[in-house]
């Protein structure tokens, strides 16, 4: 309809707008970090993706405005699957010149832009994904502040050992437990670590029943196995979709042990609350706090949690989950504790840097230390354990961050619930 | 026995489900020989549709259907208006690609609109139970359940007792003797895609109470829809209904008698089979994937 001189145009409006664009990311090295940013900010792992990039902004935010500040700017990308992730972090680091890279939530999306940036010599400071595998390479240039998959299950039964057991009046060996979990690679390490951590404990696993998570549309079958086995803890690992339709479908047949324990995802999220209300209260969840008692914390972690909260709030007109805030608190130690340092984002020196970190645990707002092995794990991510009550996840255990005392151990039947 | 009995009702009204999701399905792909690749994004929209009335004005998602399924028919009108109408007669490829960019387009769609939130809907209908004995029924999928028998027997009646419905069948079995006997094609095609994208929205205001919403939701219950819809033979309305039980069936019980895991295996193990056996499905005609495909 326009003809071609029209598109003619079109395309040379684009080019030469590029072409600034270009030029303008050169000038501006000297002067500003820029740092990739890469999540799946669209597809099915959108929720999370989008809550780790808004949370890396506020972290961005925060940072920018002190004074003499070394100005942060993020170079944002969506990786909504593997392919798109090997893609777009080629891109970020070959035509973008992208030295340190924040991503990617997805294990296997973590996995395989790991695989780019290490071979490239470029940082990836990976704030979410928590395959073990990611820092069980010896990769120089992977740094995960947050825990892997494989401690989630020790702080879990570390809790069912000192709090449920005296609780129901039973021996930790007479604790039985089942393992509930979606069968992808988050649900297996999960499990896998919390079989290992029973064993130690010597609590009894009675069964273990796993799922696909994408092609479950009923839980009967499980729902009824379960309530054959009997077991006094559920131990379950479940995304956001399932994990609603579980206690839904719990709850119409009936079914509730007297514990269940989840491992974070599906539990840790806004949704789940907003789904049952009333009737979420008592769910445990292990992960990283959302909501933690703040004198924990050293008075600067206490202060960049308010000042977190409140600008979150303002930014994107809702409250944080917990993701959002995992990401943020991560993101806010690189640009703070490392690049702030280094003034600059050479691999090199950005290693270097994170390294020699060594803050002890309640230095950032979820409550943990930051210590890297020569992995580039670190080793002071500390596991909370919360429980839903009242429509909010508040941390029970352990104590120094507790906001408030566990309830409902043992879970109370559906038909006995106020 | 009581857990087989559960497993069995369970089981049977999980299918429900499947035939409420396939019906449509089946009755675009057996009248215009169009392969919707979108149809779980209608569901989607179909499914918030019934959300949002619930959460902004507190409308019961069962009264939400009267609403959501004539929008989602106008929708699937304006659909056929703009692109499958257009597509129509241009080969394949075009009518695949034409869908999955129309998939795309709505998921990201309701991304930016609707955020990558999982929303349930806190309605106490939503996990309320009819106890029998010892044998829990869920009540929204009861409720599912019968709508889906009934939606397929009016839209039998429909088809064979209507004046249009007989002109919908005639454009089924041969395009061009129809439109010889002066059928509209273009007109016949555009109500048959109106009322496969419409009884989505019967089938999304059911759908809330069961399960949470979010963008990508259609693909949780596509495939199966594509494995009922040719399990049961394409293009047939009993066979979509069978198709769509049998499945359920499989489902439920393969997973508690085998592995929650294993329960696709065995559901595709199956569908292998029936094609071995009968190539066109159970109740397909001979033909009708040729036709589809030509």
């Amino acid at each position: 309809m326009f003809g071609k001189r029209f598109t003619r145009l079109c395309l040379a409006i684009l080019l030469a707008t590029s072409f600034m664009a270009g030029c303008s990311s050169m000038a501006s090295e000297e002067d500003t970090l820029r740092v990739g940013v890469a999540f799946p900010v669209s597809g099915s792992l959108a929720k999370i993706g989008q809550a780790c990039t808004n949370g890396i902004e506020i972290a961005k935010d925060i940072v920018n405005e002190r004074p003499h500040a070394k100005k942060i700017e993020l170079v944002k990308v969506d990786i909504p699957d593997v392919t798109s992730a090997v893609n777009e972090v080629n891109r970020l680091i070959t035509m973008e010149n992208v030295k340190t890279i924040v991503g990617a939530y997805g294990s296997p999306l973590a996995m395989a832009a790991s695989e780019i940036t290490e071979r490239n010599k470029v940082i990836l400071w990976e704030v979410a994904a928590t395959d073990p595998r990611l820092t069980g390479r010896g990769y120089r240039y992977v740094f995960r502040p947050n825990p892997n998959a494989s401690s989630y299950g020790p702080a879990s039964i570390e809790f069912l050992e000192k709090v449920v057991s005296p609780k129901l009046g039973k021996k930790p060996s007479q604790l039985r437990i089942a393992l509930l979990h979606e069968d992808g690679d988050f649900g297996h390490g999960v499990s896998k670590a919390t079989r290992k951590a029973a064993q130690k404990a010597g609590m009894p696993i009675i069964g273990e029943l796993k799922y696909n998570a994408k092609t479950t549309n009923d839980m009967t079958s499980i729902i009824l196995q379960l309530k054959k086995w009997n077991p006094d803890v559920l131990d379950v690992v479940q995304y956001n979709n399932d994990a609603q339709l579980f206690l839904k479908q719990a709850k119409q047949l009936g079914y509730v042990p007297k514990v269940i324990i989840a491992n974070g995802a599906g539990q840790s999220t806004d949704n789940f609350g907003d789904a049952f209300g009333k009737d979420a209260d008592g769910v445990l969840d292990t992960s990283s706090a959302m909501l933690l008692n703040t004198h924990a914390l050293t008075p600067e972690a206490r202060q960049i949690n308010e000042e977190f909260f409140k600008r979150f709030q303002k930014k994107f007109g809702k409250k944080p989950d917990l993701i959002a805030k995992v990401a943020f608190s991560s993101a806010y130690i690189l640009f703070n504790e490392v690049l702030q340092k280094t003034g600059t984002t050479d691999p090199e020196k950005v290693r270097q840097q994170a390294l020699s970190l060594d803050l002890p645990i309640g230095s950032t707002p979820v409550g943990w230390g930051i210590h890297f092995d020569q992995n580039g794990q670190n080793t002071r991510a500390q596991m909370t354990v919360m429980q839903w009550q009242n429509g909010k996840l508040l941390a029970v255990y352990p104590e120094k961050f507790a906001l408030t005392k566990p309830i409902y151990i043992p879970l109370p039947k559906w038909n006995e619930r106020k | 026995m009581d857990i087989f009995l559960q497993l069995l009702i369970s089981g049977i009204l999980l299918g429900g489900v499947y035939v409420l999701v396939s019906i449509g399905l089946t009755l675009v792909f057996g009248v215009m020989k169009i392969v919707n690749f979108a149809h779980g994004d209608f569901l989607m929209l179909g499914m918030f549709g019934a959300f949002f009335l619930y959460q902004l004005f507190g409308l019961n998602p069962y009264l939400s259907l009267l609403i959501v399924t004539p929008a989602l028919f106008i929708l699937g009108l304006i659909i056929y208006k703009t692109i499958v109408g257009r597509t129509i007669s241009r080969p394949h490829v075009v009518q695949i690609f034409s869908f999955i960019g129309l998939s795309v387009a709505f998921q990201n769609m309701a991304l930016v609109l609707f955020s990558a939130d999982f929303r349930s809907i806190n309605h106490p209908v939503s996990t309320k139970v009819i106890h029998m004995g010892p044998i829990h029924i869920s009540f929204p999928s009861f409720i599912a359940f019968i709508v889906a028998g009934i939606i397929t027997i009016l839209l039998f009646i429909f088809l064979y007792y209507t004046y249009t419905g007989k002109a919908i069948r005639a454009a089924a079995q041969d395009r061009f003797a129809a439109t010889l006997m002066g059928v509209s094609i273009q007109k016949i095609y555009a109500l048959t895609f109106g009322i496969g994208i419409g009884i989505l929205g019967i089938a999304g205001s059911l759908m809330v109470p069961i399960y949470s919403v979010y963008p990508t939701v259609g693909e949780q219950f596509v495939l199966i829809a594509f494995v009922v819809v040719v399990l049961g033979g394409l293009g047939s309305l009993p066979g979509a209904v069978v198709g769509g039980l049998l499945i359920g069936l499989i489902e439920t019980m393969s997973s508690y008698f085998i592995a929650p895991s294993m329960k696709q295996l065995v559901y595709f193990c199956v569908f292998i089979l029936i094609l071995i056996l009968r190539p066109n499905g159970l109740f397909g005609k001979e033909g009708a994937a040729e036709e589809a495909l030509e």
